[in-house]
């Protein structure tokens, strides 16, 4: 075993290394209970891996399906005030400019996320 | 000739579950004994020996082979010990061993009591005295064979430090042998 150098400790030291030559057996069924735990582990992980990627889904279609209920909106305004003034139009324009971008940039992430989640799923 | 354990660890990272039936098979005595020790309940070691290689395997992509697999094995085993109980209690009773003076009681008790089965069953007892940390470094150093530099890399400690509280363990183990039984 261990080369000890400490005289006064020889008799400790033999006895230690007596009784741990005898040694401890882990109990027989030890590697199937492990085998098992990491399969548990496994499948929770991968649970977890389904929710996150279902939840992208569910989010990115939110994202998309509110996209488009603002991009209606605002065209839909477009074509009711006709012929207005400047001043409407102004206003008109920059808030299309403004929910239009949002709803892009909002449907842009869900993608993200989406496609973030099924890679992982995919590759985990 | 067996496969070395750096070959069995890549083996075990391409995802063969019949390496790393291997890498259990090789350390599960080696990691229930020191855990047993430190515990002193043979459910609860079981439980934590499962649970440390749970832990390797968890973490066998990440782990670089910076040090060996049984001192990574050893400072997973540790980590599992000391989450167990109370991290400070688990720390803290290495330095009780320092100033734990107890008087020899009888000296003249030696030749009966290093008969050799009755010295093992003395010392089962004597270490069973210990404080848990220190049980798992006398564990780790005796039974697993790690060298000194090995335990300080998977305890994180100096190895000044390990070979002090190693000192103290084995000095209170004989202070707890030449007490009459």
């Amino acid at each position: 075993m261990m080369p000890h150098d400490d005289p006064p400790f020889d008799a400790v030291d033999r006895g230690l290394d007596a009784m741990f030559a005898a040694g401890e057996q882990a109990p027989p069924p030890f590697t199937v209970d492990v085998l098992r735990r990491i399969q548990q582990d496994r499948w929770r992980r991968e649970r977890r891996l389904d929710r996150i990627f279902y939840a992208g889904l569910c989010a990115s279609g939110v994202l998309v399906i509110v996209g488009l209920w603002l991009a209606f909106g605002t065209l839909a305004g477009v074509v009711a005030t006709g012929h207005d003034t400047i001043f409407n139009g102004q206003v008109l324009s920059s808030v299309e400019n403004i929910s239009g971008d949002a709803a892009m940039k909002l449907a842009l992430a869900g993608l993200v996320v989406t496609v973030l989640a099924s890679w992982r799923r995919l590759y985990s | 000739m067996e496969e070395s354990d750096a070959a069995l660890v890549e083996r075990c990272r391409t995802g063969s579950d019949a390496a790393f039936r291997e890498l259990i098979d090789r350390y599960k005595n080696l990691v229930y004994g020191v855990i047993l020790r430190t515990v002193a309940d043979r459910s609860r070691a079981d439980d934590l020996a499962q649970e440390v290689f749970l832990r390797v395997y968890r973490g066998l992509p990440s782990f670089r082979g910076d040090s060996s697999l049984s001192t990574w094995l050893f400072r997973i085993a540790r980590n599992v010990c000391v989450e167990t109980r109370d991290r400070r209690l688990f720390e803290q009773s290495l330095d009780a061993l320092a100033s734990d003076h107890r008087p020899r009681v009888d000296p003249g008790a030696h030749d009966q009591a290093f008969a050799a089965i009755e010295l093992r069953d003395r010392l089962d007892r004597a270490m069973s005295q210990l404080p848990p940390a220190a049980r798992f470094l006398v564990s780790a150093h005796y039974l697993g064979g790690q060298k000194y530099e090995d335990l300080a890399r998977a305890l994180d400690m100096p190895i000044g430090t390990v070979k002090t509280h190693l000192h103290r363990a084995r000095r209170r183990l004989r202070e707890l042998l030449e007490m009459p039984s």
